[in-house]
């Protein structure tokens, strides 16, 4: 342990409240990143908000001081119905909260990230706080610099490939080394799932049978968070036709909610009459509260799942996912976690087919199961065909080494052309790296040279331009900045000021906001660039100071990230161009690639 | 409603950390989007929000 990691501990603990108000998948996440900071800071004393119905993982683990849950249907229900009036409900309401302002939080994380967290973080006293607020004026606004990207980047749809999980850990940890000191030494030990849940000991039939068994099981979750994210029950009966018929030692287990048994009737509906033996395929559909749920998730070998929270339970617990990115999905922001996962993404080409989840998940199977004689490319290809493997991108999930950056990084099993879109979303999450965390990946950290088509060369060619306009931008702004706060800390007074100092500041205010306007034109006109108006326009409606002087300097320190942030941008388009240009190949070798110049 | 507060308004205006708050606003902010989230869970459903599922 550091010298600073034991004086901390000796100071006593930390007594942190973390309020996450949003749905399961979100508070498993959270769970992840508190259990990292919690084995860094043993000192860390954690009281866990969270809505009643998604309360029970926190209540399953041993290192949460307390659960607090909010009886939303309690205090909200008489209201929406009509039986109480909204004073009567605003008293059930205040009463709730009078637990939580006894004492004040040592450290208030809000990982809701939502409006209505936002009021009750203003509310409750904590020397440190961190995520969305409210300033005095009541009006939104971000306690530090990841609720900033938080806001701008992610929730403001920029593309970016950090993920959820990560954020949220880097977010806290930077912040318990900044108010708490370095965390003490835990060695090379990583933060593993085992035993991340004490879970309440379940009689079931399907547990019993397990432990009599041999066979090896995967769990299909029909549901999804949202109808336009899950995969039809359909396609599920058929993926559980093929695993059945063709591996004599696999099994098939149903998982879903009460809501999900309309997806079951047509899962047996579908597989009617197809099967010899309808033994191997088991239905927990509507029958899993969450240790069940959890205890059946911990013994399958794979979960294949949409966008669900088992998914996150999944990760939690060490299981392998087969996730199925179907609609309105980032899943290199909420993916499964951890090493080994596999994703796939059918982006524009509607729903994946099951004779391709089936080719992905053996292909995941044979490779921990025996000695891999085709590589991924090939087993696909002989299995569905080279038109279907280029209708969808798969992706498998790695932990990267801390010295490369650190965090769950996806990387591309099928080969396909790079897309702007993928392009920026990597270029930003090492931006975000440089703005908070202080650590710049070398340019061109995992961009592979074979995959840069010539449509992105001619993106490229064009955010050079505008990434060097950008930067000038930025330059002068942050110069008009600098120039209000010398101009304004002359001045006795921001009200009271002779009328050249009056022309001279507004002068500047108005060169100011016409170099606003030019950075806002400048995300209009070019998506990758929107991260940088988008971020202008958060980091300027957070400026706290109350005086010119105070606010010409914040507005300059904005500015200069902003700027740094342009820069960094700009030397990945000028290296990512550079790394294009065809190489002089010795005779006798076949180029590795034929990139065509668009010149 | 201010008479029936006044121990959530005396303990919050008695700490620095929150003097300065403006409770009331904040209080009715609060719960007026909680009212809002749970209305849009049960549209988005078409069950009471209790009832929505834990896989979800």
């Amino acid at each position: 342990m550091t010298s600073s990691a034991a004086e901390q501990e000796k100071s006593g603990p930390i007594r942190c409240l973390v309020i996450q108000l949003a749905r399961l998948g979100d508070t498993l996440q959270s769970l992840m990143a508190l259990k990292a900071a919690k084995q860094l800071y043993p000192q860390l004393q954690i009281h866990f908000l969270a809505r009643e119905r998604f309360a029970d993982a926190a209540k399953r683990i041993s290192w949460i001081d307390e659960v607090i849950t909010l009886p939303s249907d309690k205090i909200l229900g008489p209201f929406i119905q009509g039986q109480k009036n909204q004073t009567e409900a605003l008293l059930d309401l205040s009463e709730w909260i009078q637990p939580l302002v006894k004492e004040p939080w040592d450290m208030l994380l809000n990982w809701s990230y939502s409006e209505a967290s936002s009021y009750l973080t203003a509310i409750l006293p904590a020397t440190i706080k961190l995520g969305y607020t409210r300033a005095k004026d009541v009006q939104m606004a971000c306690a530090d610099g990841w609720s900033h990207y938080m806001q701008a980047i992610v929730q403001g749809k920029v593309d970016q490939n950090i993920h959820l999980t990560d954020i949220l850990t880097t977010q806290l940890l930077t912040a318990l080394q900044i108010h708490a000191g370095d965390p003490g030494d835990v060695g090379e030990t990583p933060v593993n799932s085992k035993g991340f849940f004490n879970l309440k000991t379940v009689t079931h039939p399907f547990i019993s049978q397990w432990r009599e068994s041999t066979k090896k099981w995967v769990a299909f979750q029909l549901g999804a968070g949202r109808d336009d994210k899950a995969w039809p029950a359909e396609k599920f009966a058929e993926l559980a036709e093929f695993i059945v018929s063709r591996h004599s030692d696999w099994n098939v287990v149903l998982l879903g909610g009460t809501d999900d048994r309309s997806r079951e009737a047509q899962f047996f509906e579908t597989l009617k009459g197809r099967l010899s033996d309808s033994s191997r395929i088991v239905s927990l559909v509507g029958q899993t509260q969450f240790d069940l749920w959890a205890s059946v998730v911990s013994k399958v070998h794979w979960v294949i799942a949409a966008d669900t929270s088992v998914v996150h339970l999944a990760s939690v617990l060490g299981t392998r996912v087969l996730n199925l990115s179907i609609g309105p999905v980032q899943w290199s922001e909420t993916g499964p976690y951890g090493n080994g996962h596999l994703i796939i993404d059918v982006s524009n080409h509607g729903i994946p087919e099951s004779e391709w989840v089936y080719a992905v998940w053996s292909h995941g199977v044979a490779e921990r199961t025996q000695v891999i004689e085709r590589d991924f490319t090939q087993h696909l290809t002989q299995q569905i065909g080279e038109k279907a493997l280029h209708s969808m991108k798969v992706m498998r999930s790695r932990i990267r080494p801390t010295q490369d950056g650190g965090g769950v990084v996806y990387e591309p099993l099928t080969a396909h052309a790079l897309e702007l879109n993928e392009w920026s979303s990597t270029v930003m999450g090492q931006i975000a790296r440089a703005w908070f965390c202080g650590w710049v990946a070398p340019i061109g950290h995992e961009i592979n040279r074979d995959t840069i088509s010539p449509d992105l060369i001619i993106e490229l060619r064009k955010l050079a331009e505008s990434s060097e306009v950008l930067e000038k931008i930025c330059n002068e702004a942050e110069k008009a900045a600098n120039e209000l706060t010398k101009k304004s800390q002359k001045l006795h007074s921001d009200h009271l000021m002779s009328l050249d100092d009056k022309q001279v500041i507004q002068s500047i205010a108005l060169k100011m906001q016409e170099l606003d306007k030019l950075i806002d034109r400048m995300g209009q006109t070019q998506a990758p660039l929107r991260a940088f108006s988008q971020m202008s326009k958060v980091m300027m409606n957070n400026l706290s100071g109350e005086h010119l002087s105070e606010m010409g300097r914040e507005g300059a320190i904005c500015y200069k990230n902003l700027r740094e942030g342009v820069k960094i941008f700009k030397e990945w388009v000028d290296f990512t161009l550079k790394m294009a240009r065809p190489r002089a190949v010795k005779s006798g070798f076949a180029p590795l690639v034929s990139i065509q110049n668009p010149n | 409603m201010a008479a029936d507060l006044r121990w959530l308004r005396g303990k919050i205006e008695e700490n620095p950390l929150t003097a300065e708050v403006d409770l009331d606003r904040l209080l009715v902010g609060l719960f007026q989007s909680l009212v809002n989230e749970q209305k849009l869970t049960e549209a988005e459903s078409n069950a009471p929000a209790s009832e929505k599922e834990l896989h979800s």
